[in-house]
Parts: C-alpha cells; structure tokens; sequence
C-alpha cells in the first residue's frame, strides 16, 4: 500500500465512523413510544365513546406487585365469544397508557386473555372490552409497585 | 411508687419505639432459638430509597411492632462482610433489598424496592401468616380485591 492509499483508506474510514452514529440514533427516535395522556389514548381507542364499568369484565392483576416490571394480568369478559370484538389493556400513568390491544375471532373460542405488562409507578389498570355492537365496557385495579430503589 | 410506674412506662413505650435490628450471628440465633422468620434488610448510607423508607415506614409505630413480634430483623450494609455474604448467599437486587428466611437458613422470598407503611405491613403479613406455605406471592395478592 502506498502513501496515497493508506491516506484514502484512512478518509474513508473516518467518516464512515463519523456518519455511523447517526444512523441508529435517527431509527431509534423514529421507534421511541409516544407519550400521551390516558385520556387521548382512551379517546383514540373508543373513537370518544365513553366506556362503562361493568361486572361483565372481570380483570385479575395483583394488588401488590412484587416487580413493576412483570405485572400479570388476565382478562376474562363474561359475554359469548361472538359479542367480544377486542379486549384492550390500558395503565393511566405509564408513558404511553395504550398498554396492549387484543383483536378476537369467534375462533379464539373465549373472550380471555392473559399477558405482562410493565408498571413505571403505582396506578390503576384497565381492562376494556370492545363489544359487536359498538359499545366498551370496563373494569379498573389500582395495582401498587415499589417506590423505587438503588441500583 | 410513682418513679417505678414512670420508669416502666419508659421502658414500655421504648420497646415498641423502634426496630431491634440485630447483627447477622446473633439473628440468626435468635431465630433459631424463638423459630421466627428473619427478615434481612441490604441497605447502603447512600441509597435514597432506604434513607426514605427509615424515615418513613421504619417509624411507623405498627410496622415496628409487627417486624418485631413476627420477625428476626437483621440490617446489613451492601459492602459489609455481612452484606457481601448476603448477596452471595441469598442474592442480591439492588438497596433496599429484603430477604425473608426461615429460621433453618432457607429462604423464602427476596423483596426489592422501598415501600410505603401499608402496603409494606401487607408484604409482611403474607409471610407471618404463612400464606407464603400454600400460594406465591403474585396469586396472594391476585385474590386481593
């Protein structure tokens, strides 16, 4: 190799490192969650309709939650498969509340599901069932994490 | 007389005044010997969370009582000898850091995080219940309304 190609070579790899950075970092603020509060994204998921508490969602996540980062929770909506359109998650003080949505078919057989979900602090959790006839019906828990701790 | 009755006043009411916490030795022979639950606490002077939980929880007059009637409290600094057997021995997830024991030496449960007196005393109650014997923690506080 001579001295004009080392030089080149060198260039080369200089602003190679210089522009690389730049890529992930733009990726990554494309793929960052949206903040909004629990009213929009309630708003976006019932498109204004205002969703009723109801017995017929029964919501099961613990009082107490040993680790924020995995709270289980399980939904069950006590109506036949064929009147349940979706079952949404929501958790009014997460960065993004909109926690999960589930889309049903009469082929899942029954309107249940059950997953994790993470809790940044202590608040509530909503189960919210999206029913055939446009309706939402809703059941609330106030589920409590740590204060925090030190690393 | 009146001396005697103050004097045992004080004593009374200082008993209850604050946590016995004991050295990781002589709680674990404590325990053996009244068959309590220990409780350990991993903390570090400069974690935030465990100098607002001392201020707080710690001197709740109820919390107090129940860790001291139903527990062995054992304090141990994160980078003590004592603190680093700990985390060795029974893990370690950050300060503050509860480790809840069986007076053989098995352990139960490791809890982490500062908490707030009640929901604290609740996370007390479901080991010296014994709820901890017959369900995890998680379905314990699932049936909780």
């Amino acid at each position: 190799m001579n001295r004009r190609n080392f030089l080149k070579m060198t260039a080369v790899a200089g602003a190679v490192v210089a522009v690389s950075p730049a890529v992930p970092l733009g990726l990554e603020a494309k793929a960052q969650p949206k903040k909004r509060s629990f009213e929009e994204a309630l708003k976006e998921i019932t498109k204004g309709k205002k969703p009723v508490e109801s017995q017929k969602v029964k919501l099961i996540a613990p009082s107490i939650a040993e680790n924020g980062a995995v709270v289980p929770v399980k939904v069950e909506v006590v109506e036949p498969i064929e009147n349940v359109k979706a079952i949404h998650i929501m958790a009014d003080k997460n960065f993004d509340p909109w926690t999960c949505s589930v889309h049903l078919t009469p082929q899942n057989g029954k309107p249940y599901f059950s997953t994790r979900i993470r809790l940044a602090k202590t608040m509530n959790v909503y189960a919210i069932a999206e029913l055939k006839d446009g309706s939402f019906i809703m059941a609330k828990k106030p589920v409590k994490v740590t204060i925090g701790g030190c690393g | 007389m009146r001396k005697v009755v103050f004097l045992l006043l004080i004593v009374v009411s200082s008993s209850f005044g604050e946590i016995k916490w004991y050295g990781l030795n002589d709680g674990f022979q404590k325990a053996i010997k009244e068959k309590k639950l220990i409780m350990i606490y991993i903390y570090s002077p400069k974690c935030h969370y465990c100098k607002r939980m001392e201020a707080t929880t710690f001197k709740d007059k109820q919390v107090q009582e129940v860790i001291n009637r139903y527990f062995v409290p054992i304090k141990v600094r994160k980078c003590s000898e004592n603190g680093m057997f700990v985390k060795e021995e029974y893990g370690y997830m950050g300060t503050p850091t509860f480790h809840f024991i069986k007076p053989d030496g098995n352990k139960i449960k490791g809890i982490f995080g500062a908490w707030p007196k009640e929901d604290f005393l609740k996370i007390l109650k479901y080991f010296y219940t014994g709820a901890y014997k017959t369900k995890s923690m998680t379905d314990y506080f699932m049936e909780e309304q």
